[in-house]
């Protein structure tokens, strides 16, 4: 793989210690993909909506920081 | 019968107004509903609907990059990209690019895609649109950077052991020559004038290479013109405009062959 950036390599691969690692993984909600932070049992936070749709970042309940329970994801 | 609106105080039938306002606020609730329930929104805009693709970080490609990295993956983008092709309620795409570079494969292979597009695209430079950037900003038909944007045009550099010999640095040139191609073929810049930018010393802190403002990357003709939200949205209003045009030209003209 060939990295073509001008963030240098030693910054992009640095390791992360394991207490400080996020646990993201990425779900569907409500017809929508997100990106999610596992934090604790069964809820998770939004980090980040993957949409196209302009209109879908307008809606309140993808916004960044919202935490949904682990059933209303798929 | 009166059809009565929620806000309409003239009524003449009391039960018949009643009725028509509950229906209303049905329907109302119904797509309320339907945007809790589903998160999607139906709205149309008779100038077409836009769909917009942000690009940002790092593009993330064979190897999934360590989680402090903020990551823009060619997996999610590749099927956003052939569903706003293939939808017939999406009439043109936004690409909006903020990114530092990445994976040079994945980000040519975005590129090619919008390239190969055939739905009106615009792309917009904000903040950055570094290395491998660069061919993702000019893939589309039309480019915009704002003024206080840069991008930022250097060699290509391999991470990890480099085995110095001759077939590294062939090697290298023709990783290279991908990059060179795509962008001299979907821009106006020329070759020379693009390996000058690339190679050029005494512009950069550590490494060789150019760093394009907003104003000088229009002037080195990589991107067509300097610009906001409104130019970009603007133009690609005016290129559905004209793709409707030619659609409606070419039915008429096949409608009158049948006739014939």
């Amino acid at each position: 793989m060939i990295l073509y950036t001008i963030m240098p390599a030693e910054l992009v691969f640095q390791e992360q210690t394991n207490k400080t690692k996020p646990r993201y993984s990425i779900a569907e909600y409500r017809g929508e993909k997100l990106l999610v932070e596992h934090i604790q049992d069964d809820s998770y936070e939004i980090k980040q909506l993957l949409s196209t749709c302009p209109y879908s970042f307008l809606n309140p309940a993808f916004q960044p920081g919202s935490i949904v329970r682990r059933e209303e994801l798929k | 019968m009166i059809t009565a609106r929620k806000d309409n105080k003239v009524t003449f039938d009391d039960s018949d107004n009643t009725e028509a306002v509950q229906a209303e606020t049905e329907k109302e609730k119904q797509q309320n509903e339907q945007i809790k329930e589903l998160g999607k929104m139906s709205i149309t805009n008779p100038r077409g609907n836009i769909h917009c693709l942000t690009i940002i970080g790092q593009i993330e490609g064979h190897i999934i990059l360590p989680p402090q990295n903020k990551t823009t993956k060619y997996e999610h983008v590749i099927p956003q990209l052939i569903a706003i092709e293939e939808s017939p309620q999406i009439d043109g795409l936004l690409l909006v690019l903020n990114t530092v570079g990445g994976d040079v494969e994945a980000g040519l292979a975005i590129a090619e895609m919008i390239s190969s597009m055939d739905k009106p695209t615009v792309s917009l430079v904000l903040g950055g649109g570094h290395s491998i950037g660069v061919p993702m900003a000019v893939s589309t038909r039309y480019s915009y950077i704002a003024p206080s944007a840069t991008m930022t045009i250097h060699p290509i550099r391999l991470n990890g052991l480099v085995i110095g010999v001759p077939q590294t640095y062939e090697y290298f040139d023709k990783m290279q020559e991908r990059v060179v191609s795509f962008v001299t073929s979907n821009s106006s810049i020329s070759k020379e004038e693009f390996r000058r930018l690339m190679l050029k010393t005494g512009e950069l802190a550590n490494d060789v290479g150019t760093i394009l403002f907003g104003e000088e990357a229009v002037k080195s003709k990589l991107i067509d013109s300097v610009g906001g939200l409104s130019d970009s949205m603007n133009k690609l209003y005016e290129l559905i405009a004209e793709k409707r045009m030619t659609s409606s030209v070419r039915s008429n003209l096949q409608s009158g062959g049948e006739l014939q």
